[in-house]
């Protein structure tokens, strides 16, 4: 087995034991919470007879150890408990909502590390020009930005344009390809825009930072000295060497962005994953945050993972 | 016919606050074909910025002036294009850095056959081949090829480092204190290493270095350099035994040797600054022989052996 291959085991494995501790640790968050279940079903006046009988019904009158084995059991059934709001299936709803995320996430974020990534490294590469200090200056004023006020802000100037609540227009009436299409494009427009600008200025920075220390390094003197042109130079050799913070940022920021952006979604009543944990919020929903953080938590764990393999396959040194 | 040809070369380096370090202050050098070269000087007199000028790599706040001439070709005026044809493929350097003069995350081998291809000298297969012939000629085994960079010792990289510089064929090498940041074991391999390679090559090598040792083994002719003029060039063994220049006498003396008896002197004040005008010898100050006529610059004179020193010309030197 390669250094590499042992180094992704190692990685697999502690991803696991995260994975494993956070999901426990979930268990143990939601039921040390003051009060239990019954608190937050609406039976007002219950006699004490009928509390038991709920406490039974709902398995939070066995002892904590078994309540644990069954709370894994069910989880490996993908059984995430009924939402006390609408006693609905979480899994079912929590599916949806991360649906209509991955959209903006696609759209708003991969994008923005994208441009934003080519953008820094441009700038370092013309360090002090014009161009270097345009870029960094817009970088920076959009990193300083509130989201919210952003949001507004593209509320305001655009939505004459553009419509600012919702994924889709429900009065539509033609059900054609490029109709609904259409649609989809003008709803997701802003609140994607929005969390494009949003994602941008971290990356243009961290790129422009990473590209200027990397283009400093004798082996890109090394480089230039056999005569490779400036693309070369600064894309193969600088900026290739210089990629893991840009990796380690990209992993974090997607695996925090898929557990929705819950200003954005918020301020565009955009029903993903940011706004269903507003609405288990206010309604005191705890099986559906309970599986909200159960999927943030995954689902970080899981980008984090995907770093490190990217790091053991891109440097060589990672390994070691 | 020289394989190098610098004439007047100044190098200023422009400071954001608009003063500028004058660092090369006019240097005339030829290099013959197969010619080994040693460049003396203490620190900050300005051997790394005249060889990264010669290729043609100065940073861009760096103002250049005068010729520089490779393969008939002037880097500094005929345009960076033209300058890429002849870098690597005619002048090579191994510089200072040794530890992090190769690209980390390429292999070893992909940074020795890439600039072949890149130069359109031959095809990959080709390049791969002779990628083994080269690692062979710097006593690495193949194998090298397939490591990281940080998979290899000190030495194994700068023998990398030199297998690359000399794939492409150049005429010309410039080793920038090759050896330094190496135990003294292996410094005296890749002196070794260097020179029978530019005698095998028919290689030109410019040797930059503050081990007289290595220039007296491994150069026929040597240049001195102080605050960015040359104040002696000739063959290495009459720079290094009858030394002309006030300068380069003292600072063979400044120089430690392994069992000779003799006290170490050291050379009283330091360098001149190099972002205020120098008029006259830069030496001037420290010199236990300057008198009125050293207030103008001299000029190198000398046949074969020269050196820049009004004393000198005037007989007052003993
Ligand atoms: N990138 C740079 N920016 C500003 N000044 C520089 C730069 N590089 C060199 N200099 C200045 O130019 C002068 C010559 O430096 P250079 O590096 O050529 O000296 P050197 O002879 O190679 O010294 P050393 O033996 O320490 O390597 C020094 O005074 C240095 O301060
Ligand atoms: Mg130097």
């Amino acid at each position: 087995m390669s250094k590499r291959q042992k180094f992704v085991l190692r990685r697999l494995g502690s991803a696991l034991l995260i994975a494993f501790l956070a999901v426990s640790f979930s268990f143990v968050l939601f039921r040390a919470l003051p009060g239990d279940a019954i608190n937050f079903s609406r039976v007002p006046n219950a006699t004490p007879e009928q509390v038991e009988a709920l406490r039974h019904q709902l398995g939070i009158d066995r002892p904590l150890v078994v309540q644990y084995g069954l709370f894994f059991q069910s989880l490996a059934h993908g059984d995430l408990g009924l939402s006390f709001r609408d006693q609905q299936p979480v899994l079912g709803t929590l599916l949806v909502a991360v649906r209509n995320t991955l959209p903006l996430l696609i759209l708003g974020t991969v994008i923005a590390i994208v441009v934003g990534t080519l953008v820094g490294v441009t700038a370092g590469y013309g360090q002090g020009t014009a161009r270097d200090r345009l870029m960094t200056g817009l970088a920076m004023l959009l990193y300083s930005m509130p989201v919210q006020w952003l949001a507004l802000l593209l509320v305001v100037g655009l939505s004459r344009w553009f419509p600012s609540s919702g994924v889709s227009d429900p009065f539509l009436l033609d059900t054609g390809f490029w109709a609904v299409f259409t649609d989809r494009a003008h709803h997701i427009a802003l609140p994607a825009v929005c969390i494009a600008l949003m994602v941008f200025g971290p990356f243009a920075l961290v790129a422009r930072s990473s590209q200027l220390e990397a283009l400093a390094d004798d082996h890109v003197l090394t480089a230039r000295a056999k005569g490779y042109g400036n693309r070369r130079v600064v894309w193969r050799e600088a900026f290739r060497s210089a990629i893991l913070p840009i990796v380690t940022l990209s992993t974090l920021t997607l695996g925090f962005a898929i557990g929705g952006q819950v200003l954005v979604e918020s301020v565009f009543s955009w029903p993903g994953v940011g706004l269903a944990t507003v609405r288990a919020v206010s309604a005191r929903d705890y099986p559906m945050l309970q599986g909200i953080f159960l999927f943030i938590t995954l689902s970080v764990v899981a980008f984090n993972f995907l770093g490190d393999v990217m790091h053991a396959v891109l440097d060589p040194r990672v390994a070691e | 016919m020289s394989v190098l040809d610098i004439r007047g070369l100044h190098v200023w380096f422009d400071a954001p606050d608009g003063r500028s370090a004058h660092a090369v202050r006019g240097v005339d050098l030829a290099v013959r074909p197969g010619e080994r070269l040693g460049i003396l000087g203490e620190s900050g007199c300005g051997k790394t910025t005249l060889i990264l000028a010669a290729m043609g790599l100065l940073p861009s706040f760096a103002s250049v002036g005068g010729q520089v001439v490779l393969d008939g070709i002037d880097v500094l005026c005929d345009g960076e294009k033209s300058a890429r044809t002849v870098r690597w493929t005619h002048a090579a350097m191994v510089f200072q850095g040794a530890m992090n003069a190769l690209n980390p995350v390429h292999r070893v081998g992909e940074q020795i056959a890439d600039p072949m291809v890149f130069h359109k000298q031959c095809s990959r297969r080709e390049a791969k081949e002779r990628t083994r012939e080269v690692l062979g000629l710097v006593g690495l085994p193949a194998s090298v090829a397939r490591r990281y960079p940080h998979e290899l010792s000190g030495g194994m990289r700068q023998r990398a480092m030199i297998a690359m510089a000399v794939a492409c064929e150049p005429k010309v090498l410039f080793a920038d204190e090759p050896t330094t940041a190496l135990d003294v074991i292996v410094q005296a391999q890749i002196g070794d290493l260097l020179y029978s390679l530019s005698e095998r090559l028919g290689l030109a090598l410019v040797l930059v270095t503050h081990d007289i040792g290595m220039i007296a083994e491994h150069s026929e002719r040597s240049v001195v350099m102080y605050a960015g003029v040359i104040v002696e060039d000739g063959p290495t063994y009459e720079v290094l035994t009858a030394p002309r220049h006030p300068y380069t006498r003292l600072l063979l003396e400044a120089t430690p040797v392994v069992n000779r008896d003799r006290p170490l002197v050291s050379i009283p004040g330091s360098p001149p600054r190099l972002d205020q005008p120098i008029t006259g010898c830069a030496f001037a100050p420290r010199c236990p022989h300057a008198f009125e006529a050293c207030a103008v610059r001299p000029p190198l004179t000398g046949d074969g052996h020269v050196a820049a020193c009004h004393a000198l010309t005037q007989g007052r030197l003993s």
